[in-house]
């Protein structure tokens, strides 16, 4: 179960990135879409923001992971994580 | 070159097979084509025959002759940047058992937030800074991939380092008091070749997938024919929705096939 834990707080930011794709091949609207339209037009305030929010979007869900780490093994309260 | 030697197990023979195949169609695949992927004309979306083997565009280009064209800039760019990423992990991942001390999470840290860091938005907004120009060279175009694949070698180059500062005779001389334990640790952190290949191979596979997404949204030269091109116009001319199948199949099929080597070894 751990290791799926660890694996889980790389993988969010992969499943972001596939998200964002999948709003291109569709017709959904999202996130996506608004950075494809910004990198068009060369709006670099508006990529560099959608970027800022999708990083600390996925930091923080690997902030969580890695509580969630540390709250389901006790052995990695003390130690540095490899 | 004992190190060298290749298991004979299906898996990999299967693995060169097709790592084989895409190297003589990175060399070979310009010249095989029978036309002209600009040559506009033939009718336009025809259904595969014997003339034209993958259908023609709408435009009336030849499928097949786009897909053989396309293979060498694909993998030309997953080649340099595989280089490239392997070269930045090896560097910063030994590094850091150099400068770092006993528990070396300070060089650590930019490799985690690279893990971390969402590969594709991080991609797209460096490609976006890129002149126009520049977008339809391979070289850049696979130095800024290395950019954001580089992390993954790099946890892998250094997490032997890792384990080895946590190991028995760097305690013991970390307890009599020792202040250079890099001395002890730097030997036998040098990554093995089976790592380093690894590494190789998966940043190629990494790479070929962030290139055909990159031309598929349109953000390299549309001009340069590769199989992210291909997927775009196809997408562009709404080839999914009314049922042009064999526009996007083959080069969506040989951009799947195309890493699978790395998985299998």
């Amino acid at each position: 179960m751990l290791p799926s834990i660890a694996n889980l707080s790389l993988a969010i930011g992969l499943v972001v990135s596939g998200a964002l794709l999948s709003n291109w091949s569709s017709i959904t609207p999202g996130v996506g879409d608004l950075l494809l339209n910004a990198v068009q037009s060369e709006d670099y305030p508006l990529i560099q923001g959608i970027f800022l929010c999708i990083t600390l979007a996925v930091l923080a869900a690997n902030l969580l992971a890695d509580l969630v780490y540390l709250w389901l093994d006790p052995r990695t309260r003390t130690e540095v994580a490899p | 070159m004992k190190s060298l030697r290749l298991p004979r197990s299906p898996k990999v023979v299967l693995g060169l097979v097709i790592l084989g195949f895409f190297v003589l169609l990175m060399i070979f695949g310009p010249y095989l084509a029978p036309y002209s992927p600009d040559n506009t004309s033939f009718a336009p979306l025809l259904t595969p025959s014997a003339h034209h083997w993958f259908g023609t565009t709408s435009l009336g280009q030849d499928i097949f002759s786009q897909t053989l064209v396309g293979a060498r800039a694909t993998m030309v760019v997953a080649l340099v940047a595989g280089v490239v990423a392997t070269m930045l992990s090896i560097i910063v991942g030994v590094s850091a058992g150099y400068i770092g001390g006993y528990a070396d999470d300070g060089p650590f840290v930019d490799v985690h937030v690279f893990l971390a860091l969402p590969g594709l938005p991080l991609l797209i907004v460096i490609d976006s800074y890129l002149p126009v120009n520049s977008r339809s060279n391979s070289l850049i175009i696979g130095f800024v991939i290395a950019l954001t694949g580089w992390a993954w070698g790099a946890r892998y180059c250094g997490r032997r380092r890792c384990r080895c500062a946590t190991e028995t005779f760097v305690e013991s001389s970390r307890i009599i008091g020792e202040k250079r334990l890099s001395d002890h640790c730097s030997p036998r952190s040098r990554p093995s070749p089976a790592i380093l290949a690894s590494s190789f191979l998966f940043t190629i596979l990494y790479s070929i997938g962030a290139y055909v997404t990159l031309a598929y949204i349109g953000l390299t030269s549309t001009s340069v024919w590769n199989w992210g091109t291909m997927l775009f116009w196809a997408q562009a001319n709404n080839a999914p929705l009314s049922g042009e199948w064999y526009w996007f199949v083959p080069p969506g099929i040989l951009h799947c096939v195309g890493p699978a080597p790395a998985w299998l070894f």
